[in-house]
């Protein structure tokens, strides 16, 4: 048995792709999971994405290719509210969420696994775990706007410690070790889990493999399919769509901040083509 | 021998210092770390227990009981007005939340004097607790020893809630990465209130049980603000362990340092801050000097290579 079979196994969630669809629950039913229209969203002032528009349907699995500085971290940080958009709208299954504090956009529905892993230094496995489980099962709403997120929450496959330490089984190991501790793998594993116990229904990928050795970035590219098989809806980042062969069936390929997007059948040299498309439509606008 | 017996109820009083200004910095070291709020009023919420505790403390424990109920509350509460206060310039730096904590400061020291009068304030501690005890042939004051072990009862009580409840972990990860911690759907702004309401109960209590050690006066408030600012400073900002070690540290530069060397008290306290801020590892000033005197010496030889 491979390993990716192993995991297909033990994963309680996995699903046939054909029922995707019906994966996630809430908001407004015909709205896609993410529309994204006429963004721009940037730093101090200056803007690095110039008006994207994106749509991501539900249980879709969608790459954002491009070269550093392209402004695919932006992209991300925009939806997970992390950047303040300076125009257009995001919408998560129809929920306005432009401009929203990233506590209230995890609430609609998101979680992201960030560039560099970003895991808590001082933190434990296990206390990461328990944070993030705590933080997806007991939101409190105190103010209006978290109960506002909580009536248009986008409801994702429900994972709990047990589910992450059985699909990530490092994470079991290690689970008295802090953050600070880990290797970059383990990290990156971490980090996943930790978006996972939030049970989201968008799930947004920032170059989950940058950085770790090739056995540990297969393993990842691993367990990415298997929750794209799941009907988890995927955002993710990369800066070569090769990279996410096997687990994104649509690219944009963003340049300089604008972007074209690329419907691709899913197969590497299919993908590859649609993306020089893309590409090279994206490269005529810039 | 001898030296330990002169020196014993020096290093005692040093004990009792240390974990008084624990209490006191643990709650500033931690509001700074996961709000990034250097409170420039925590000294002042200590000053507004000891006084109550002068005011409402009869030398009856229920009223020792009353009092620290009281000063914890008001305590409490003048942390959720400063979460409320500073918030409208969270996002302008640590300067201007500083700037705006000390006006807070200054404000409510008067407030304090002008209500509690200006006057140095003798504290009623419960008579089972104003006696002396005989510690090694020494008389020590009772309440004294029975701070140091409340103190320590609430300071492993604290740290056990930070590293091992799961309000702890919110708290040390919003020290880490507060976008992350938004990112997992907590209010970093919830957890920061939360951490300036626990630090001001802390104040506030600690101002009440301290109150007979660091009594109430006009000028408590600037003392223990001072004293806290260099345990957090010593003990790594947001560190509550290193708090721990600088605030012992610090008690007892003020009490056995002041016995061992008393021509140089005044210049102490800030002698040790400098010498423990040049010792500490890291990206300290020393690891620089010794790197650039590397740097040199490597010139150096390569001059002395190149001239044979």
């Amino acid at each position: 048995m491979t390993d990716e079979e192993h995991m297909a196994e033990v994963v309680p969630l996995a699903r046939p792709r054909a029922e995707r669809a019906a994966a996630a629950d809430g908001g407004a039913p015909s709205a896609p999971m993410l529309d994204i229209r006429s963004l721009t969203a940037g730093y101090g002032g200056g803007a690095v994405l110039h008006g994207i528009d994106l749509t991501l349907p539900r249980g879709g699995v969608l790459a954002v290719v491009g070269p550093n500085g392209a402004g695919k971290t932006t992209l991300l940080h925009a939806v997970a509210g992390l950047v303040t958009p300076s125009g257009g709208s995001i919408r998560i299954a129809g929920t306005d969420v432009t401009g929203k504090p990233p506590h209230i956009v995890a609430r609609v529905g998101t979680a992201i696994v960030p560039q560099g892993r970003r895991v808590f230094a001082s933190l434990t496995v296990e206390q990461h775990l328990r944070l993030a489980e705590r933080a997806g099962t007991k939101r409190r709403a105190w103010t209006p706007a978290a109960r506002a997120a909580a009536r248009a929450r986008v409801a994702g496959p429900v994972w709990t410690r047990a589910d992450v330490v059985r699909l990530l089984p490092r994470l079991g190991e290690r689970h008295s070790h802090r953050g600070g501790e880990l290797s970059g793998g383990e990290q990156q594993m971490l980090a996943l889990a930790r978006a996972l116990l939030l049970s989201p229904a968008l799930l947004l990928l920032d170059e989950p493999t940058e950085g770790l050795a090739p056995a540990i970035a297969h393993e990842i590219h691993g367990l990415l399919r298997t929750l794209a098989a799941q009907g988890l809806t995927v955002l993710i980042a990369t800066p070569q769509a090769a990279l996410v062969d096997g687990i994104a069936d649509d690219a944009v390929y963003l340049t300089s901040g604008r972007a074209a997007t690329a419907t691709g059948p899913g197969t590497d040299a299919g993908f590859a083509s649609a993306l020089t498309g893309a590409r090279d439509r994206a490269d005529r606008h810039a | 021998m001898d030296w330990l017996d002169a020196h014993l109820i020096p290093a005692l009083d040093g004990v009792a210092y240390g974990m008084l200004l624990f209490v006191v910095a643990a709650g500033l070291t931690l509001a700074f770390g996961s709000g990034g709020v250097l409170n420039l009023a925590h000294g002042t919420v200590y000053a507004m227990g000891a006084y109550i505790a002068a005011d409402i403390g009869d030398g009856s424990w229920g009223m020792l009981v009353l009092a620290l109920a009281v000063g914890a509350a008001a305590g409490a509460t003048s942390g959720g007005v400063l979460a409320v206060a500073v918030a409208p310039v969270a996002r302008r730096g640590h300067l201007d939340q500083a700037l705006l904590t000390f006006g807070i400061a200054l404000v409510g020291g008067d407030m304090l004097v002008s209500y509690f009068g200006a006057d140095q304030r003798q504290v009623a501690v419960p008579k089972a607790l104003e006696d002396s005890v005989t510690i090694a042939g020494h008389q020590y004051p009772t309440y004294r020893l029975a701070f140091i072990g409340v103190a320590a009862l609430l300071a492993g009580l604290g740290y056990w809630l930070l590293v091992r409840s799961t309000a702890g972990a919110a708290v040390r990860a919003t020290t880490d990465d507060p976008e992350m911690v938004a990112a997992l759907g907590l209010s970093p702004r919830v957890v920061h209130t939360a951490t300036l309401v626990v630090a001001g109960a802390l104040a506030g209590g600690a101002g009440v049980l301290g109150a007979p050690i660091i009594t109430p006066s006009p000028e408590t408030a600037d003392t223990v603000m001072l004293w806290s600012l260099i345990i957090v400073v010593v003990g790594r900002l947001g560190s509550v362990l290193g708090a721990l070690f600088a605030a012992i540290a610090v008690g007892e530069v003020q009490t056995l340092g002041v016995v061992l060397a008393p021509d140089l008290a005044p210049y102490l306290l800030f002698g040790a801050m400098g010498i423990a801020l040049l010792v500490r590892s890291g990206s300290g000033i020393l690891p620089e000097f010794a790197a650039r005197a590397r740097v040199l010496a490597t010139r150096a030889r390569a001059l002395k290579g190149g001239g044979a």
